[in-house]
């Protein structure tokens, strides 16, 4: 890395480099210097600072605290909402006293800025026009136009002026420097400061310094930031490595705590770190003010890396007091120094990742010391090594009862010692010397998930008991009584006589003193009680298994019904973790949740493998296996899915993976032990299977990120065995941290003292002004002025304005961190994008389906409105020429400059903020306007904004965000945040379901919804929809990525490797011709179809009934069907529907017939809207169908149809699905379509996009209708061979044997 | 060139057609007509426009141009809501 030539070799550079760039975004005076300006380093002026509204004080107040803005609050406007001050400043101490308004210094800042850029790269053109910002106090505002005229004056030709000015600036330049001392207390974004400060000394040397100060700024230089820029970037390479393994691994002393240890491994890592970092050297010529930034990195580098209470909190607030400052360095540095700083610039990000998620975890592990019972030093550790001496089943004994004191410990804290604090919208949650600020919205949930957890423990247990009576009634009622006699005899069982008593007395116990004490908020005490029940519960649930077992030893009730018991207790370790999980960023429920059961112990494993280089996998997965033995429960597949997502709050993605593969590997775990073999076989298979496909991709990213995925919390956990101390059981304690950590207080940033917010929390959620173009601005300097310090009248440092080099990165980001804002920790979501902005343009060439880049016909193309190569329609050129850059962020809204310069952006079309083409002005305000504006995402094709732009937005709130700014709830959340009712409304307690009134009808092209087809605004939404319609706009199909080349849709895994499917030939016959019996109806064919298309008919002899024909040579070639051994389509869609019949599902019949010359099948056709229809012409009213819980319902048969056929044509296909809503309101669905169906394959193909799983539940009828057809399987079978082939039938009752076992299974964990 | 167009059967029996999807050259991406300007957002959601399996289950997006066409025939093969390609004399 060496410092670049100096101007001059890089003027003649500049100017062949720039000729090919008219000045076609120069403000008045370019011209003549178009070559000078651009030679020169490009200028990269901050992110204009923005002022704060109150969505962004609402959302600070919630997510950071009253608290942490009261200082900065009672510097704002009177318009802001703000909640008392708990005790006003003293007069003359407080900072109020002193200071302006926040936003006055961020007009002054920007005012600056601009008048600056004015002076340096337009030779002090557009000086007059500037404007400031509204909000200037009138010292401010006076300040600036003192520097205005100061600068205009130093333009002047007469030499009197130019000294005057200099002696002007002088003496105000020293009032700007303690204003921008003030706005840095008042956390001014610190790239922003640092920009100013540059500017200073670029027009001190020009015009001197303030006299008598020891803050002025020292001019840049190329050594300067080679010796900076490699310090900071050494720092970065020397503090990487650190790997968050997971919140069961303590960093950190709890306060109060010492029973909690610090791990010994990071200990020993910490040290060695901490002497690297300390190691690493400053060359001799850095500025002092780069040397100080250099410092604090070091101390906030050296914070992360230190293990004493609050270190991780001071370092990550540290490093948001720093963070726009070594963002503007490396930015501006690229500037001054040769080399590629992309990689420091990416260590920089990776360092930023680290602390934030160090943070997370050390939060997590403080919670951890809150929830869990205080315990002597070592105790932990003496029991576990007791239990161990005794054996695993000891160990689980211990496991359970250090559980069992931790959630009681935890219902003691929720109950007796989490208070609502004196600040408003906080609560203090302490456990002796422990204690915490959290949300007030994290405290209710934590009330509500512990009323929740404890009626849902209880309820487990009545559950279990009814199994119990259930299944001992079963057996009495299916032997005979000399049968039972012998059997007794023989096996030895008692008979533990009748359930109904103490299941009638639990009940009553459960609705008449334990639900009570619950919604009283007596934790303790239903705790207690509860656990007092369960011995005796237990002792009953296993006495009619031994009864059960006895009489049948290959029954395997056993395993399943005492892990009912086990599942209670396991439900309640995400009492708090829903609550985290509600509204916690992403980060941190990925730390946060790594806790307990198998989960941390991959993760531990993981992390220490990582660390060591032991890459060795089959320990990865012995460690897994040992963490989750303990935690057997008996959830399957579709059931683990839905207890993952009812872990995650109904979250889904990646929280919820982690849930699925621990519930299913412990199914896995159960299904083992029951099959002879070892939980830690079964669970292997299950967990491991499904991580395999959902996260072993992401984990050495996410590892190494420090962002570990989030896991189970299935099992009490042995957690991170391997890189910890650990108590296997710490998991369970761990668990229900993970819950309340979503955020807890994240420090300030800003600055650590005044925390203020700001920076990061634009009223528009910009990324900032795109970084300032030069090249036909230049500095129209006159050399000949004899201004002191001048030196010829060009200042040696860059241009303001001047070129961003293309693929340095624009210094956006640096004023929107994504990690806590400024003041305060930002949750995503808490800050309002900007509001979809007008465009300026009238008209775009063709509207855009959003997500997809579809263009309308017919558009009519407004002048300018290029067609891109893609295809799609081009961008129109906004009046005035100006778009964004292509990452749709604006700058702050402003006029137009007066003086007529084009703004910047303009033409520099989608080509990023890291690609500015050369020669955009300086200044840097683009039209809000502006026609991209919000094309982020990349979920609207460039040049075509007119789509969002007409949709109606809320102003200035971010639609995700209520009026409080608080975000909205989610379909199945409850307007508190809380998680809604997991499997939608009890039944019994329905809504009324009607459709909308006339007016409200959806419109549609001449073709209404069918009456019954119109979907009620009320319908119910499901907590765990079975699609999101966001997603499926989005094409967010759940697509294979670990497969190498192109994702795939397709699985394959019921395909054997390199094995021939046999294709399955139907043997059934087609009916001979009946002329003149099926006639062709009136549909009229849309233009340009084949004869061969499929028709539709009515048949003569049966009253005109309609029926779609299929002609057997219009049947299309699919290849996943073929692979499977699909060949002749038509006879498979006899079958499909016969099927159906068996398991009540109506589906429309078929029969093979020959029309004319052509075989093929007759389908009846239903007069009914599909689902697609319903798509296409009420997008709204279709979200909330597919989101209801109406459909998830209504989709369990379809699912049992689909899966016993093998459908490879369902699921998000949803032209299969006619629907309608009864005249009792309920939702149904009829399949159709059964072509690609009765596979040769055994198992069920898995191709996202087409098929699904098995049912979640299974309805009363559908059980007893299977049970009905596996007894009469054999004949039934014989009924479809015809139409399916010999082939098919074996997979068809293998699928129907597995189903019956599932549906065995959900039926005694009570989801049947 | 190549179209396939987007077709829905109606519950009165009648077709319509929705969208054109045609790719003017190989390697091109695909230009999608919307031919019932209300039908826009319904179509991205159908996922018309966005990334689809190809017969091999391989994903397939509109910049794939005539393999988009090709994945667009297997996918949408419904009663209805179904593909088809317009051979050029039916036009």
């Amino acid at each position: 890395m060496t410092a670049k030539p100096a101007n001059a070799e890089r003027q003649a550079k500049g100017k062949a480099e720039v000729a090919h760039e008219p000045a076609r975004d120069a403000g008045p005076g370019a011209g003549s210097s178009v070559a000078l300006a651009d030679a020169l380093p490009g200028w990269t002026p901050a992110d204009p600072i923005h002022h704060l509204g109150p969505p962004q004080v609402a959302a600070l107040q919630r997510s950071a605290g009253n608290h942490a803005v009261a200082d900065l609050l009672r510097l704002q406007d009177p318009g802001v909402q703000r909640t008392p001050a708990s005790a006003p400043p003293k007069p003359g101490t407080g900072p109020a006293a002193k200071l302006a308004p926040f936003n006055s210094y961020a007009d002054l800042l920007n005012g600056f800025q601009d008048l600056a850029t004015a002076l340096i790269n337009r030779g002090g053109a557009g000086l007059d026009t500037v404007h400031f910002g509204p909000d200037l106090t009138p010292a401010h505002r006076s300040l600036l136009w003192t520097i205005r005229t100061a600068l205009i004056e130093a333009q002047d030709t007469d030499p009197a002026n130019r000294h005057k000015a200099a002696g002007t600036w002088r003496a105000v330049s020293g009032r700007l420097l303690t204003a921008v001392g003030e706005a840095g207390k008042l956390g001014a974004p610190t790239d922003a400061i640092a920009s100013v400060n540059d500017q200073i000394a670029m027009i001190n040397k020009r015009l001197g310094s303030a006299r008598g100060r020891k803050d002025v700024p020292e001019a840049e230089s190329g050594e300067d930031y080679v010796d900076t820029i490699k310090a900071i970037d050494q720092l970065f390479i020397e503090s990487m490595g650190l790997l968050e393994g997971g919140p069961s691994i303590i960093r950190e002393e709890a306060p109060g705590r010492p029973d909690i240890e610090v791990n010994s491994a990071v200990v020993e890592l910490n040290a060695e770190r901490r002497a690297l970092i300390s190691g690493v050297k400053l060359g001799s010529h850095a500025t002092s003010r780069h040397a100080q930034l250099v410092e604090r990195l070091r101390s906030t580098l050296i914070l992360m890396r230190s293990e004493k209470a609050g270190s991780a909190y001071a370092a990550s607030a540290r490093w948001r007091s720093i963070e726009g400052e070594l963002r503007y360095v490396l930015q501006r540095g690229a500037h001054y120094v040769d080399g590629d700083l992309s990689e420091a610039v990416g260590r920089l990000e990776h360092t930023k990742e680290m602390i934030d998620a160090h943070y997370a975890a050390v939060h997590t592990g403080n919670l951890e010391a809150v929830l869990s019972k205080k315990r002597d030093k070592g105790e932990l550790k003496e029991r576990r090594e007791f239990a161990e001496k005794w054996g695993p089943g000891m160990q689980a004994v211990v496991a359970e009862k250090i559980a069992v004191e931790d959630v009681g410990n935890a219902f003691d804290i929720i109950q007796n010692h989490l208070v609502k604090s004196d600040r408003e919208g906080e609560w203090n949650i302490s456990n002796g010397g422990t204690s915490m600020r959290i949300r007030e919205d994290q405290a209710a949930n934590l009330h509500a998930l512990a009323q929740q957890q404890l009626k849902s423990y209880i309820a487990s247990l009545v559950t279990a008991l009814v199994a119990a009576r259930e299944d001992y009634d079963s057996i009495k009622l299916g032997n005979s009584r000399t049968k039972l006699r012998v059997l007794g005899f023989l096996g030895g069982a008692d008979d533990p006589g009748s359930f109904e008593k103490e299941t009638a007395d639990l009940i009553v116990m459960r609705d008449q003193t334990v639900k009570p004490m619950i919604e009283r908020g007596d934790y303790v005490g239903a705790f207690k009680l509860i656990m007092d029940l369960k011995p005796q519960i237990e002792k009953r649930v296993k006495a009619e298994a031994d009864y059960d077992a006895d009489l049948d030893s290959g029954y395997r009730r056993l395993a399943v019904t005492m892990s009912i018991v086990q599942v209670a207790l396991v439900s309640l370790v995400p009492i708090a973790g829903e609550a985290a999980l509600a509204t916690a960023p992403m980060w941190a429920v990925g730390l946060t949740a790594t806790a307990a059961g198998g989960g941390g112990a991959f993760i531990g494993e993981g992390t220490r493998q990582l660390v060591t280089g032991d890459h060795d996998a089959s320990r990865l997965g012995k460690t897994t296996l040992s963490g989750v033995a303990i935690g057997t429960t008996a959830f399957t597949g579709p059931a683990a899915k839905q207890f993952g997502t009812f872990m995650t709050g109904g979250s889904g993605g990646f929280a919820a993976t982690g849930f699925e593969a621990a519930a299913s590997g412990t199914f896995g775990g159960v299904q083992s032990v029951a099959q002879g073999g070892t939980f830690g076989e079964g669970f292997a298979g299950n967990f491991l299977g499904t991580m395999g496909s959902k996260f072993t991709g992401l984990l050495p990213g996410s590892l190494q990120t420090g962002v570990p995925g989030k896991i189970v919390q299935v099992g009490v956990g042995a957690g991170i065995g391997e890189l910890t101390t650990g108590d296997p059981l710490g998991g369970a304690v761990g668990a229900l941290v993970p819950s309340v950590v979503s955020k807890g207080p994240h420090p300030a940033g800003g600055h650590e003292e005044a925390a203020p917010a700001t920076g990061g929390a634009p009223t528009e959620a910009t990324a900032g002004r795109a970084p300032a173009t030069a090249g036909g601005a230049p500095a129209t300097t006159d050399s000949s002025l004899p201004l002191p310090g001048l030196g010829g009248g060009v200042p040696e440092g860059p241009a303001v304005g001047a070129t961003t080099v293309p693929g340095t990165f624009a210094p956006l980001e640096s004023a929107a961190p994504a990690g806590p804002a400024v003041g305060a920790e930002t949750t995503p979501g808490t800050f309002p994008p900007r509001p979809p902005a007008p465009p300026t343009a009238p008209a775009v060439a063709a509207e855009t389906i959003p997500g997809s880049g579809i263009q309308e016909r017919p558009p009519s193309t407004p002048a300018g409105a290029g067609t891109a190569p893609d295809g799609l329609a081009g961008r129109p050129v906004p009046a005035g020429g100006a778009t964004t850059a292509a990452d749709g962020l604006a700058n702050r809204a402003a006029a137009a400059p007066a003086d007529g310069a084009i703004p910047v952006g303009a033409a520099t079309g989608d080509a990023g903020a890291n690609s500015v083409v050369p020669g955009a002005p300086a200044d840097k305000r683009v039209p809000v306007s502006a026609a991209t504006g919000d094309a982020g995402a990349g979920s609207v094709v460039p040049g075509a904004p007119a789509d969002r732009a007409a949709a109606p937005q809320p102003t200035g709130v971010d639609p995700a965000l209520d009026a409080t700014g608080r975000p909205a709830p989610t379909p199945g959340e409850a307007a508190t945040g809380q998680p809604g009712q997991v499997g939608g409304p009890q039944p019994g307690n329905q809504p009324v379901i009607r459709p909308p009134a006339a007016a409200q009808q959806p419109r549609s092209k001449g073709r209404p919804l069918l009456p019954n087809a119109q979907v009620p605004a009320d319908l119910p939404q499901s907590s765990d929809p079975a699609y999101r319609y966001d997603k499926l706009v989005a094409g967010g199909q759940q697509i294979r990525h670990d497969i190498t080349g192109r994702p795939d849709f397709d699985a394959k895994a019921d395909l054997a490797a390199g094995g021939a499917v046999p294709t399955s030939g139907p043997t059934a016959t087609y009916a001979k011709e009946e002329a003149g019996r099926f006639q062709r109806t009136g549909e009229k064919p849309a233009a340009g179809l084949s004869k061969d298309e499929a028709y539709v008919v009515k048949d003569t002899l049966d009253g005109d009934r309609k029926y779609l024909f299929k002609p057997v040579e219009a049947e299309y070639a699919i290849p996943r069907a073929e692979a499977r051994g699909i060949d002749e389509q038509a006879p498979r869609e006899v079958a499909g529907p016969m099927v159906a019949e068996q398991l009540g599902i109506d589906a429309p019949r078929g029969k093979l017939v020959t029309i004319g010359d052509k075989q093929g099948v007759l389908i009846e056709w239903r007069e009914q809207n599909s689902l697609s229809d319903l798509a296409l012409q009420d997008p709204e009213g279709f979200k909330r169908l597919i989101e209801s819980e109406a459909f998830r319902e209504a989709l369990q048969t379809t699912d049992a149809l689909d899966y016993l056929i093998n459908n490879l044509d369902r699921a998000t296909n949803f032209g299969n699905y006619l629907y309608e809503f009864t005249p009792d309101g309920k939702l149904k669905l009829t399949p159709i379509d059964h072509a690609l169906t009765f596979t040769s394959t055994r198992e069920r193909a898995s191709i996202d996009a087409y098929t699904r799983e098995l049912p979640e539940r299974y309805p009363p009828d559908l059980v007893q209708r299977l049970e009905q057809l596996s007894k009469n399987r054999a004949e039934f079978i014989e009924k479809i061979r015809p139409f399916v082939g010999d082939a098919a039938v074996e997979g068809f009752s293998h699928r129907l044997d597995i189903m019956i076992e599932d549906m065995h299974v959900k039926q005694r964990t009570g989801r049947s | 060139m190549r179209t396939v167009v987007i077709l829905r059967r109606t519950p009165d029996a009648e077709t319509e057609e929705l969208a054109r999807i045609s790719a003017s050259a190989p390697g091109t991406p695909v230009d999608i007509e919307v031919l019932v300007p209300e039908f826009r957002e319904g179509l991205a959601a159908l996922g018309i426009g966005g990334t689809i399996p190809d017969g091999s289950g391989r994903s397939i997006a509109p910049d794939d141009g005539e393999a988009y066409l090709d994945a667009l025939l297997v996918t949408y093969r419904g009663s209805r809501l179904w593909a088809r390609e317009v051979v050029p004399d039916l036009q």
